[in-house]
C-alpha cells in the first residue's frame, strides 16, 4: 500500500510540477513575442509617420520619380533598419528601397479587408531577400499604399532560443520533481512506515505493543490513536477467546474424564448383558471421538491465535525426514501400501520436531487411508527459494480443484475413504495452523495425468543457510 | 502405599480415589490447595495426583512447596491443560509424570505404579527378561543365543518395555517416550512396531512371544 501511495504521490508531484513550469514558460514566451510585437509596430508606425511627412511634399499624381525624389535619401539612411515599397491605388509600383533588390514585399493575406486609412500589422513568415523574416506595415490612404519592413530575425531567434531551453528543461525539470517528489514522499510518509511497522509487529502473540503516536496533531496522529484503540479492542477479544479456549478445555475435559471413567469401570463389570456392553463400547468410542475433537479444535485455537509455544530446535531435515520414512514406511507396508522417500535435499531448518511430526503423520494416514490398495505413497524433500519444501504424492483420487483451498478449513470433509469411519475434518486445518505458525505453508495439488494428488508443505530454511 | 489426589472436581477424585483403593492403595482425596497441604505435611505419602486448576490457585505452586521442602513423594501432575510449556513447567519444577485429561483409568494405574517402582530401577548396562537380552553398551540384542537385528525405533522400544519389565505400559507412554508425542499420533504406528518386534523376537514360526498385549491399555513384557 505504502509503495503505490509514494508511488503515486511522486507521480502527482512530478506532473503537476512540470505541467506548471511548462504553462509558465510557454506563456512567458507569448507574452514576450506580443512585447516584440508591439515594440516593433511603434517604430514601423513612427517612420510611416515620417514617410508621410517626407510625401506630403510631393504632390499627386505620384510618378515614381516624385516618389523616388521625395523619399530615396531618406531610405538610404534608414536602409539598415527598414524595406520600404511605395504603389499608387492601382497597385503600380512608384517605388522599392535600394536594399530589397528589386525583391518585392511580401502581401498581406487580409491587406484588402480593411478600410482605407487604417494601418495594418501583421507578422509574415515569408522569405524575404536575404532570406531573412521582416515585419511589414502597411499604410493606406487615398492614393498610396505605403509598405514598411522592418527585420524581424534576431526576434525569432531569440524566440527560438528560448522555447529550444524550455523544451530541453521540461525533461530536467520532470526528474528534479522526481527526485524532490520521491524525498518529499519519504518525510510525509515516514511516520505511515512507522506505523506500518508496528501493526505488522502486532500479532496474536503480541498484542500489547502500541503505535508510537506523532506529537502534532495532524491527520497521522489521529490515525495512530484510532489504531491503537482498534488494537485495545482486538486484544480484548484475543483474550477472550483465549480464556474460552483455556475455560473450555477445563470445562469439557474433566466431566468428559469422568464419562470415560465411568463407562470403563462398567465395561470392566463381569456379569454385563451382551447388548450392555455394545452400547457402552459404543459409548467409549465416542468418547474417544469426542477427546480428539475437543483436543484439535483446542490446539487450532492455539494455533490461530499463535499463542502455542513451539519448542524449536535446529535439525538436519534429511535427517529427520529419514527417522520419519522408517515409521511411514512400517505404517504404509502394515496397510498394504508403499512407501517411498525418492528425494532428499538436506539442509538446516528450525522446528518443533514434535508438532512437525504430528502433522506428518497425519498427512501420512490420510495418503494411507486414500490410497488404493498397493498404492504407493512417495515423498520427496527438496529445497527451493529459500524453502525446505517436502511433498508426499499418493495414488488415490485426491480432490478436485476447485476443494482443494477448503481441505485446510476446519470441518471440511473431502471424499471419504471406503470402510473408513470418516474424521471430524480437522486434521488438515490443525496440519496448517502447525506449519503457519512455524512460518511456512502448506498446499495441494490435484490429480494430474503424470502425477497423482499431493500434498506440498514448505518451511523456511535457518537464517544463513545456502538458499 | 499411601497416594494423595488433590482434585476438585468431586466425581472425578472420588472416581480416582475408588479406583485406586480397589487396586489395593491407600488413597485420600482433597479438593482444593488449603486441604492438600493440610493433609500432605499431617502424614507420609508416597504418591501425590495433583489437578492444576484448583480452585484456591495453581496446582504448580504446591507442587514447587513439595519440592523445596525436600520432600521425595513422586508428583503426578493431572491437568486439562496441555499445553507443551505447561507440561515442561511441570516436569522442570520437579513432577515426576505429567498426564493430560481427558485420561482413562488404566493410564494413571499404569502411571502411578510405573513411580512406585521407579525407586528400585538400577543403572544396569544389560537388560535380561523372558530370554531377551539387550546390551545397552553394545547394542546388541539376543534372544535365547539367535543375535537379532533391529532398526533404531523398534531397538527403542524393546529397551522401554524391558526398563519397564514386568509392568503395563500405556500406548500413550510409548508414545511420549519412544516419539516425544503428546497428542494422539492419528496412527496404529505403536501396534505396527509391536507386531515387526515380535515377529523378530519369535524364536520358531507360532512361538509364545514374550511381549503380551493388554487390551485398551498397552502392552507388557516379562
Amino acid at each position: 500500500m505504502r509503495t503505490t501511495l509514494s508511488f503515486r504521490l511522486i507521480g502527482f508531484y512530478a506532473t503537476v510540477a512540470t505541467l506548471t513550469v511548462f504553462l509558465t514558460l510557454w506563456v512567458g514566451s507569448m507574452i514576450v513575442k506580443q512585447q516584440m510585437v508591439a515594440a516593433v509596430r511603434t517604430i514601423l508606425e513612427a517612420e510611416s509617420r515620417e514617410i508621410e511627412l517626407l510625401l506630403s511634399d510631393a504632390q499627386p499624381p505620384f510618378t515614381p520619380e516624385s516618389v523616388s525624389y521625395a523619399i530615396q535619401d531618406h531610405t538610404e539612411i534608414d536602409a539598415i533598419i527598414f524595406y520600404f515599397q511605395v504603389e499608387d491605388e492601382a497597385c503600380n509600383l512608384l517605388f522599392r528601397s535600394d536594399n530589397l533588390a528589386g525583391d518585392s514585399l511580401p502581401e498581406g493575406e487580409a491587406g484588402d479587408r480593411f478600410h482605407e486609412g487604417r494601418l495594418h500589422f501583421r507578422l509574415t513568415g515569408q522569405e524575404t531577400p536575404g532570406n531573412m523574416p521582416v515585419f511589414v506595415g502597411e499604410f493606406q490612404n487615398d492614393t498610396l499604399r505605403v509598405r514598411i519592413a522592418s527585420g524581424f530575425d534576431t526576434q525569432l531567434s531569440i524566440l527560438r532560443q528560448f522555447r529550444i531551453l524550455m523544451f530541453a528543461a521540461i525533461p530536467a525539470v520532470f526528474f528534479l520533481s522526481l527526485a524532490v517528489g520521491y524525498l518529499l514522499s519519504q518525510v510525509m510518509l515516514k511516520p505511515l512506515r512507522a506505523i506500518q511497522e508496528t501493526a505488522q509487529r502486532i500479532t496474536g502473540a503480541n498484542l500489547r505493543e502500541r503505535i508510537v503516536v506523532p506529537p502534532s496533531p495532524d491527520e497521522l496522529s489521529r490515525l495512530a490513536g484510532l489504531l491503537n484503540d482498534t488494537f485495545d479492542r482486538l486484544e480484548k477479544a484475543f483474550d477472550q477467546v483465549r480464556r474460552f479456549a483455556g475455560d473450555c478445555s477445563h470445562e469439557l475435559k474433566t466431566p468428559l474424564t469422568v464419562v470415560r471413567l465411568q463407562v470403563e469401570k462398567a465395561l470392566a463389570a463381569e456379569e454385563l448383558p451382551p447388548e450392555n456392553r455394545v452400547a457402552l463400547e459404543e459409548a467409549l468410542g465416542e468418547v474417544g471421538r469426542l477427546e480428539k475433537v475437543i483436543q484439535q479444535l483446542l490446539l487450532l485455537a492455539q494455533t490461530e491465535a499463535e499463542s502455542l509455544q513451539l519448542n524449536r530446535r535446529s535439525v538436519s531435515g534429511a535427517e529427520y525426514l529419514e527417522q520419519f520414512a522408517e515409521d511411514a514406511d512400517a505404517l504404509a507396508s502394515d496397510a498394504g501400501r508403499s512407501f517411498c522417500l525418492e528425494r532428499n535435499e538436506d539442509a538446516r531448518v528450525s522446528l518443533d520436531p514434535s508438532w512437525i511430526r504430528q502433522a506428518l503423520f497425519n498427512l501420512l494416514s490420510n495418503a494411507i487411508k486414500f490410497s488404493p490398495p498397493g498404492g504407493a505413497i512417495r515423498m520427496r524433500g527438496v529445497i527451493r527459494d529459500g524453502f525446505w519444501t517436502v511433498e508426499m504424492e499418493d495414488e488415490g483420487p485426491g480432490a478436485p480443484e476447485d476443494q482443494l483451498e477448503r481441505m485446510f478449513q476446519r470441518f471440511a470433509r473431502i471424499g471419504v475413504a471406503v470402510g473408513q469411519p470418516p474424521g471430524a475434518g480437522l486434521g488438515l486445518a490443525v496440519c496448517k495452523g502447525i506449519m503457519e505458525l512455524h512460518g511456512g505453508s502448506i498446499r495441494a495439488f490435484a490429480k494430474t495425468a503424470d502425477r497423482g494428488f499431493r500434498v506440498e508443505w514448505s518451511l523456511p530454511l535457518e537464517a544463513g543457510e545456502e538458499p | 502405599m499411601k497416594i494423595l489426589i488433590v482434585e476438585d472436581n468431586r466425581k472425578l477424585g472420588q472416581f480416582v480415589r475408588k479406583g485406586l483403593e480397589e487396586q489395593a492403595y491407600a488413597a485420600v482425596l482433597v479438593e482444593d490447595l488449603a486441604g492438600a497441604r493440610e493433609v500432605f505435611y499431617a502424614d507420609e505419602f508416597d504418591v501425590v495426583v495433583l489437578d492444576l486448576s484448583l480452585p484456591d490457585g495453581d496446582g504448580l505452586d504446591f507442587l514447587k512447596e513439595v519440592r523445596e521442602g525436600n520432600n521425595d513423594a513422586s508428583v503426578i501432575i493431572l491437568s486439562a491443560r496441555s499445553d507443551v510449556e505447561d507440561r515442561i513447567t511441570g516436569l522442570n519444577l520437579g513432577a515426576d509424570d505429567y498426564l493430560a485429561k481427558p485420561f482413562s483409568f488404566a493410564e494413571l494405574l499404569a502411571r502411578v505404579r510405573s513411580l512406585t517402582r521407579r525407586h528400585d530401577r538400577n543403572r544396569k548396562t544389560v537388560l535380561d527378561n523372558s530370554g531377551v537380552r539387550m546390551d545397552l553398551v553394545t547394542r546388541e540384542v539376543t534372544v535365547g543365543d539367535r543375535k537379532i537385528e533391529l532398526t533404531q525405533r523398534e531397538y527403542a522400544l524393546l529397551e522401554y518395555l524391558l526398563k519397564n519389565a514386568g509392568r503395563v505400559v500405556t500406548r500413550t507412554q510409548i508414545a511420549e517416550a519412544i516419539w516425544d508425542c503428546h497428542f494422539d499420533m492419528e496412527t496404529n504406528l505403536i501396534d505396527v512396531y509391536i507386531r515387526k518386534l515380535r515377529g523378530k523376537l519369535q524364536a520358531e514360526e507360532g512361538g509364545a512371544s514374550p511381549i503380551r498385549t493388554v487390551r485398551g491399555v498397552g502392552y507388557s513384557l516379562g
